[in-house]
């Protein structure tokens, strides 16, 4: 009852606000895309985690954030001052206020889990401790999680290909071995405003920005989720969380008992092969993985027609003699040790390598068409502990060490990073629960040239850098219904500016049972300027186009957000969420642009601003005959000045997403995918390479030898035999890619 | 345009007139309050001897230690399970101090019998303490089916799963029916009893 007079209440306030001020179209409104099961532990990311029941579908903000942009203010239109709204609103404070009063120490009204069997009981999904462990209930930003079970029954073997089927996920294949990936947008190469980790762990490119996704070590039968937060992280990750997180978890030792094998195979002939061997013995538990992933290229593969975006340049860049070279081949190796020392601490320890050959592409008219190689070895160790009180700490050590060959950009250059992290979980008193911690990290990183005038120059070679942080984080329930969250973190850098970071958040459950949640964030975070955009120059295509000295200083870019949303368990096995949001950004950190005549001279510099906003929404059903789940996202981005140099792609205004899962008689699975992207733009002008795309992937999976195997036949992007050219910022020539792929896997374990 | 301050007012203070600064319950974690209702649930498949001298109208749950359940339990003081109340009885830490001769007795008079993890270094004796009395001994911390309990609590996969000792219930005269020992994890001594009382 409470629940529809809040909507009717806010529904006529908006519907008010639309008719009067003409406002943006907001058709349905986006879905985060959750599922039944998942989203309890969000611990690193330091927000609420939860069993990401997506929130509500509300019609929109009720508020108006109003120019001049530099306030952030939020302006009311006049009408809302009138007697009627005054009234809708006090109605609606009555309808929260009594819950508010009441006891709701009474039992009586508590979840009811005795009147559910074992078998129910056993398909809960429980919190547990991390950065900060919360429940689904008690979410403070909008979470979408993948599980392994979705990740599996893809028959997918990249991870950007997986994370596009998530609401508010951008991402753009450039060839075959590369990717952008990007939350509601703003993604490149070199666009590092999407924070990626791997259980916590950095795992961006030091030097460029975004990870080099396809060579990561993680193998994906590997994964046990991947968490995607939508919005400003930094109060809990610090720098370049701006956009949104991506945290990929991987599987425990000690869950992955036994030994393990798959092998996929395609039309084009690439293959996927990984196996694993885990042990647990006593106090020990063990994890190897390994993997070879091997693609053809894409004139191998049928597609690869090359497309050049400056004709008239095509003779001084050689277009003629251009070939698709997006070939990959890459080795890894993943291992994960856990030590218990005791009942209350453990120790683990881990490593990873990736080692990759793989074909070069363009940048900005130089393509020497010699192979791109590179090593990538990380490793941690990790000390946990629990106190008998019931607080949790950690205090770990990792680092990330890289060689790159990146003949396009330059002959060499290397990466060592240490980090030293650590956090406390306690209770002080019931009510809150905190979590303090920090970080230090320094990296080392090399450039070797090989003397090619076309290589980008980096000034200041070796460079030593560190930085670090201190978080505060507390989740404290003033009622049974009533959480609030605070999280603010202040960043060092020792050659950039000091920053900080904050996420403030209100989260009401609308009923006991907290089927039906709200929540109210304001957040803010900010990005610094990588290595490469710091300390690069170059020359171009016999001088028509250059990259000049940096002029001043470059400032952080900053990110502020107000964000709403609602979580709702419609039933048992039915839910239904929705969140929006209202984001401005400033000093982007992008280029600016002066062609003079032929010659165009580029400089990083904090260009204007711009804001975002938009929503995503997810209706999703799960129980054991399998899962159906829609959602639909609308991400805007605006920048201030038509052509901003934003040296990223915007996010697709439209997208949308069908995931349906059926496990019928006979251990025969079905499972399809569907994703819809509008056209993507890139610096604001007539798009070169935009161009909307639906897909759709189907597989059948039969499990074989009573479960112990399995057998999968897929078909992806079925509805494209090709992909059209896609440029990152600085192409000027791509190809196409293979779309249509037919492909068997088979898996045993034992 | 700007809102009115008389209306910044309403907005503020109405909702913070309404919050409720009394002081909130302790905080119960979902997990423990599975967990209780996974205890609730294991007395429906377990088979008490005939011999155990309780009270016919009642079954107990005892707890021993720093209880995590908080007030879970609550709801259950109004349910039945094969026609016998449910109680609860709360146990002090054998940390702290011994256990007076009564308590002794009151402990071994549990049908089922929570042991927290407070009591993580007295597990054998509370084991000792129960034995040849058919308490149902359960716990989640790790190594307790090796130090003779019955029920263990572990998580996979962020959902709760248990193990069973089989052979320990067995030699306590516990009969645990087929149904609970399919849905464990893992089954020490697993023979699968037709779940017929005898």
């Amino acid at each position: 009852m409470q629940l529809k007079f809040l909507q009717v209440g806010l529904s006529e306030i908006y519907s008010r606000y639309r008719s009067r001020h003409q406002a943006t179209e907001h058709k349905g409104f986006v879905s985060n895309q959750s599922e039944k099961d998942i989203v309890k532990q969000i611990a690193q990311i330091g927000v609420a985690r939860a069993e990401s029941k997506p929130q509500c579908m509300m019609k929109s903000v009720y508020g108006h954030l109003c120019h001049p942009y530099k306030q952030m203010t939020i302006c009311i239109p006049p009408y809302l001052r009138s007697k009627k709204f005054v009234f809708v609103f006090i109605c609606i404070i009555c309808c929260i206020g009594p819950d508010l009063l009441a006891n709701h120490a009474d039992v009586k009204k508590q979840e009811d889990f005795f009147d559910m069997s074992i078998e129910e009981l056993m398909e809960i999904e429980v919190v547990s401790a991390s950065r900060q462990t919360q429940k689904i209930d008690e979410l403070s930003a909008p979470v979408s999680v993948i599980t392994s079970e979705d990740i599996h029954y893809s028959g997918l073997t990249t991870i950007p290909e997986i994370l596009q089927f998530t609401p508010g996920v951008d991402v753009r294949r450039n060839d075959r071995s590369r990717y952008v990936v990007g939350v509601r947008g703003l993604h490149s190469r070199i666009s590092d405003r999407t924070l990626v980790l791997i259980n916590g762990r950095s795992a961006n490119d030091s030097f460029f920005g975004a990870p080099d996704w396809l060579n990561l070590p993680v193998l994906v039968e590997d994964i046990e989720r991947i968490e995607i937060l939508r919005g400003p992280g930094g109060s809990a990750w610090g720098a370049n969380a701006s956009t949104g997180v991506i945290n990929i978890i991987t599987k425990k030792p000690e869950d992955v008992p036994g030994y393990f094998g798959t092998t996929t195979i395609n039309d084009f002939g690439d293959t996927y092969t990984h196996i694993r061997w885990g042990e647990k013995q006593g106090k020990w538990s063990l994890r190897l993985s390994a993997g070879y992933e091997d693609f053809e290229d894409s004139d191998s593969a049928g597609a690869g027609i090359f497309k050049s975006g400056f004709p008239d340049l095509n003779p001084l860049i050689g277009f003629d003699s251009y070939s698709a070279r997006d070939f990959m081949r890459n080795w890894r190796f993943d291992t994960e040790a856990s030590y218990r020392l005791s009942d209350s601490t453990t120790w683990s320890v881990g490593a990873g390598h990736s080692n990759f050959e793989s074909g070069s592409n363009e940048i900005v008219g130089y393509y020497p068409q010699k192979d791109d190689m590179g090593s990538l070895t990380r490793t941690f160790t990790r000390y946990d502990r629990v106190f008998d009180d019931g607080s949790t700490a950690y205090l770990q050590w990792y680092g990330n060490f890289l060689v790159r060959h990146f003949p396009n950009v330059i002959d060499r250059y290397t990466t060592n990073e240490n980090h030293i992290e650590g956090q406390l979980n306690f209770n002080p008193v019931d009510e809150h629960n905190i979590s303090v911690g920090g970080n230090l990290s320094w990296l080392r990183a090399t450039t070797t040239s090989s003397g090619n005038p076309n290589e980008t120059v980096f000034s200041d070679d070796p460079y030593n850098e560190h930085w670090g942080g201190l978080f505060l984080i507390d989740h404290f329930k003033v009622t049974q219904r009533l959480v609030l969250e605070g999280q603010i973190r202040g960043d060092f850098h020792s050659d950039n500016e000091d920053d900080w970071s904050t996420r403030a958040s209100a989260i009401y459950a609308l009923d006991d049972e907290k089927n039906h949640n709200l929540r109210f964030s304001y957040a803010r975070a900010f990005r610094i300027p990588t290595i490469a955009m710091r300390n690069s120059t170059k020359t171009s295509v016999s001088g028509l186009f250059n990259i000049l000295p940096l002029q001043d200083h470059l400032h952080n870019e900053d990110i502020w957000s107000l964000e709403a949303g609602y979580t709702g368990n419609l039933t048992r096995e039915l839910m239904f969420s929705a969140n929006t949001y209202y984001q401005r950004i400033e000093h982007i950190i992008g280029v600016n642009n002066v062609t003079v005549g032929p010659v165009t001279n580029s400089t990083f510099t904090n260009v204007d601003g711009a804001k975002a906003y938009g929503a995503e929404c997810e209706l999703a059903i799960q129980n054991k005959k399998g899962k159906l789940s829609a959602w639909y996202a609308y991400n805007v981005l605006d920048t201030d000045q038509y052509g901003e140099g934003m040296r990223a792609l915007w996010p697709a205004k439209n997208k949308a997403g069908v995931t349906g899962r059926l496990f019928l008689p006979n251990d025969w699975i079905f499972n399809t995918n569907y994703v819809y992207n509008d056209a993507v733009l890139g610096y604001g002008t007539t798009p070169f390479d935009a161009h909307s795309f639906n897909r759709l992937d189907l597989t059948v999976a039969k499990k074989i030898a009573d479960g112990r195997g399995e057998f999968t036949i897929g078909i992806s992007d079925i509805f494209n035999k090709t992909n059209k050219v896609v440029l990152d910022i600085g192409e000027l020539a791509g190809h196409e890619t293979p779309g249509r792929t037919f492909f068997a896997r088979l898996l045993l374990k034992f | 345009m700007r809102f009115g301050t008389y209306n910044l007012i309403v907005l503020v203070l109405i909702p913070v007139m309404f919050v409720n600064t009394v002081k909130a319950e302790p905080v119960q974690t979902q997990e423990y309050k599975i967990k209780a209702a996974f205890l609730y649930n294991f007395i429906k498949f377990v088979d008490w001897p005939d011999e155990k001298p309780t009270n016919e109208k009642t079954i107990t749950i005892g707890i021993i230690g720093k209880n995590p359940f908080g007030k879970a339990f609550e709801s259950v003081k109004d349910k039945q399970v094969k026609d016998k109340k449910v109680i609860i009885k709360q146990f002090q830490s054998l940390e702290e101090s011994k256990l007076s001769n009564n308590q002794i007795e009151a402990l071994r008079r549990c049908h089922v019998l929570f042991v927290c993890h407070s009591e993580k270094q007295q597990i054998r004796k509370i084991i000792s303490t129960v034995k040849d009395h058919s308490v149902l001994t359960i716990a989640d911390m790790p190594d307790f089916l090796e130090s003779g309990g019955m029920i263990y609590f572990l998580k996979e996969d962020e959902k709760i799963r248990f193990e069973i000792n089989n052979t320990a219930a067995k030699q306590e005269r516990l009969k645990i029916r087929s149904k609970l020992l399919r849905l464990a994890k893992r089954v020490i001594g697993e023979e699968i009893s037709n779940g017929v009382k005898k």
